[in-house]
């Protein structure tokens, strides 16, 4: 059997505000294989965001190991965590946090912008991805010209442009009406079908019905870890 | 991150706040132009005082009536009789000198027909030619024979000439010195002004007869020579010349017991050099204030524009950026607001320059010269680019420092 992609093992999140200690995360093990969708839902406070972030480089664990890939996570440098965000994942958030007055072209690009690549491949990945979207005729529009659906398209495209190991969701629904909603986690799914790895964080059980694994999280730990053996295709509903 | 990227990205971002960034150019704009512009005003003002002296020659000493260093304040009435035209004829007799002429000041009213005017009398020998060259427009200059007769006769400066005579040849005719009747003898050409002294609203006589005759001393108001030697050696022993003609005990050479004071054409140069300095580091350091307030300016704007963008820095932070690549990003951005602002100050500076310089050349000082100091346009091309990083630095620290999970939930 496949290495897992993500190992993390008895993984805690403490924060340090002054004299209170906030304990996000209260020892996490799980893995994650190449080619899974899983839904991480929970209450808020429940430490899914955090536990996200942690997986995506974005912020760094208490105690525990996290291996991505192989590779030990919890003491590499901030440039080296920079270059992982870079290379390894791809983020879709749920306000999409597109660059206002900027092309869907150049918001899709600028992952690319630190990547060092020439300027003709830069453009021609951003253009695979609108196309994965199926955005292309939106691509020289400015972002704040766009529907609320066509700017989490705008931000998957974004997401999918280094060509990512992982895709990570952060409530991608959340700021979306029900039909557009539909939309977009049939293209998540799509996409994991295509062999993304994806990673969504949601409060919406008819979301998470998308996904081929349901994580449910609690004060910090796991609940539950279910695989979802009749995954939704279609008829979502908030 | 490439420096094309990091360049575009800044442009881009500048554009998109276009009157911000205008504004923020602006107060650059103005800081490197009055930079340059106080600069070019200081290096003229210096320019002009140094053509009053700079025509003279390098060997040209004078000796004035002084207690001790003049810089120490204004001279004693009493001190101001101390130099006399025994002192010059010691001065003729050492050898030292190629030429010595001595010069008596004051001013006196002159009358032709039924005009009186005052002008400024100059009491002078048959040498004064000899050290400050002067062409005539008519008749001739004084003699040997007319200073030692205490001859009536007047050399006229151009304007007392046409003041008087218009454009007629004036020689021949008589005007009343106080009342004397003088014979005029010659006019000069126009010959400016010397020492911020007008030259041609003078009028020139016999030393000796104005001693005796207009003003009742014996005192000169100060001796002109031309060392033949070392202008250095020569200042020295007029020195002891002048301690000796005037019986003065000063061994230790102590020019508090002097009554008199010698220098030269270079001392004055080089007083006037370290005034015009003074001058132009005091009007820069002025115009260097509006520099710096520029500079809190653009750090101010840049200090908005990281909490306006923080959640772009997220978003930015989030696909890969490092913090030296936002950093470098903040940083070209002000550098390029100061770069813009300083090129556009520097053709600013340049532009008024040039206007003011007319504007003192046709109608108030037409010995002014425009003066663009390059060192003044490299500098200030220096300094808009430091005010830049120095200003910079700080927002854009700020910016890099952001945590991008943070960052991207701001509001």
């Amino acid at each position: 059997m496949a290495k897992p992609l993500i190992q993390l093992k008895d993984v805690t999140r403490h924060y340090v505000n002054g004299e209170v200690v906030t304990r996000a995360l209260r020892g996490v093990s799980f893995d994650i294989k190449a080619g899974e969708f899983i839904a991480i839902m929970g209450p808020s406070g429940s430490g899914k965001s955090t536990l996200m972030h942690i997986m995506g480089f974005l912020d760094s664990l208490t105690n525990g190991s996290y291996i991505f890939d192989g590779r030990s996570v919890p003491g590499l440098s901030d440039d080296a965590l920079a270059k992982m965000r870079q290379d390894k994942v791809g983020f879709v958030f749920q306000s999409f946090n597109l660059l206002q007055k900027s092309t869907v072209l150049n918001n899709v690009l600028l992952p690319t912008v630190y990547g060092g690549l020439p300027k003709a491949e830069r453009i021609k990945r951003a253009k695979r991805s609108i196309k994965a979207v199926s955005l292309e005729h939106r691509s020289d529009h400015y972002s704040n010209q766009l529907s609320g659906g066509e700017k989490q398209r705008v931000a998957i495209a974004r997401a999918l442009v280094n060509d990512p190991t992982i895709i990570f969701a952060d409530e991608p629904t959340g700021n979306l009406d029900t039909k557009t909603g539909e939309l977009i986690l049939e293209l998540l799914a799509e996409l994991n079908e295509q062999g993304h790895t994806i990673v969504m964080v949601t409060h919406e059980e008819e979301a998470a019905e998308y996904a081929s694994r349901i994580v449910r999280m609690r004060d910090g730990m796991l609940e539950s870890d279910t695989s979802n053996g009749h995954r939704r295709r279609g008829g979502y509903k908030k | 991150m490439n420096r094309r990227d990091l360049f575009g990205t800044a442009v881009e971002s500048l554009l998109r706040t276009k009157s911000r960034s205008t504004l923020t150019i602006l107060g650059i704009v103005i800081g490197i132009g009055a930079v340059i512009l106080m600069m070019s005003v200081g290096r003229g003002a210096e320019g002009l005082i140094l053509s009053q002296v700079s025509d003279l020659g390098a060997d040209l000493v004078f000796v004035e009536p002084s207690s001790g260093d003049p810089t120490s304040g204004p001279p004693d009435p009493f001190v101001a009789q101390s130099i006399d035209l025994d002192d010059e004829e010691a001065m003729e007799r050492s050898g030292i000198f190629a030429t010595v002429s001595p010069q008596l000041l004051t001013t006196l009213p002159v009358t032709h027909e039924d005009s009186t005017e005052f002008y400024q009398v100059v009491g002078t020998d048959h040498e004064d030619l000899d050290i400050f060259p002067a062409d005539l427009l008519y008749g001739r200059f004084m003699e040997e024979s007319e200073i030692d007769g205490y001859a009536k006769v007047a050399v006229l400066g151009l304007e007392v000439a046409q003041d008087l005579f218009g454009d007629q040849d004036p020689v021949g005719q008589k005007i009343k010195i106080k009342s004397q009747s003088y014979r005029v003898i010659g006019s000069f050409e126009e010959l400016g002004s010397r020492f911020f002294q007008n030259l041609d609203t003078r009028v020139v006589i016999p030393v000796t007869t104005m001693q005796r005759d207009l003003v009742g001393v014996d005192h000169v108001s100060f001796i002109t020579a031309l060392a033949t030697g070392d202008i250095n050696e020569a200042k020295e022993e007029l020195r002891y010349l002048m301690r000796d003609s005037n019986d003065i005990d000063n061994p230790e050479g102590d020019p508090n017991l002097d009554n008199f004071f010698v220098s030269s054409q270079e001392d004055a140069t080089e007083i006037i050099g370290v005034v015009g300095s003074v001058l132009t580091i005091l009007l820069s350091s002025i115009a260097a204030i509006s520099l710096v307030v520029g500079g809190i300016g653009i750090m101010n704007i840049m200090l908005v524009s990281v909490t306006e963008r923080t959640r772009e820095i997220g978003l930015r932070k989030a696909v890969g950026a490092t913090y030296k690549e936002i950093l470098w990003q903040f940083l070209v951005e002000s550098v390029l607001l100061t770069i813009i602002g300083g090129f556009m100050g520097i053709v600013m500076g340049v532009l008024t320059s040039v206007g003011i310089g007319l504007i003192m050349m046709n109608f108030i000082l037409s010995d002014w010269t425009i003066v663009i100091p390059l060192n003044a346009i490299i500098l200030a091309a220096a300094v808009s680019t430091v005010v830049g990083l120095v200003f910079g630095i700080y927002p854009a620290r700020s910016a890099a420092r952001l945590d991008p999970i943070e960052a991207l939930r701001y509001e």
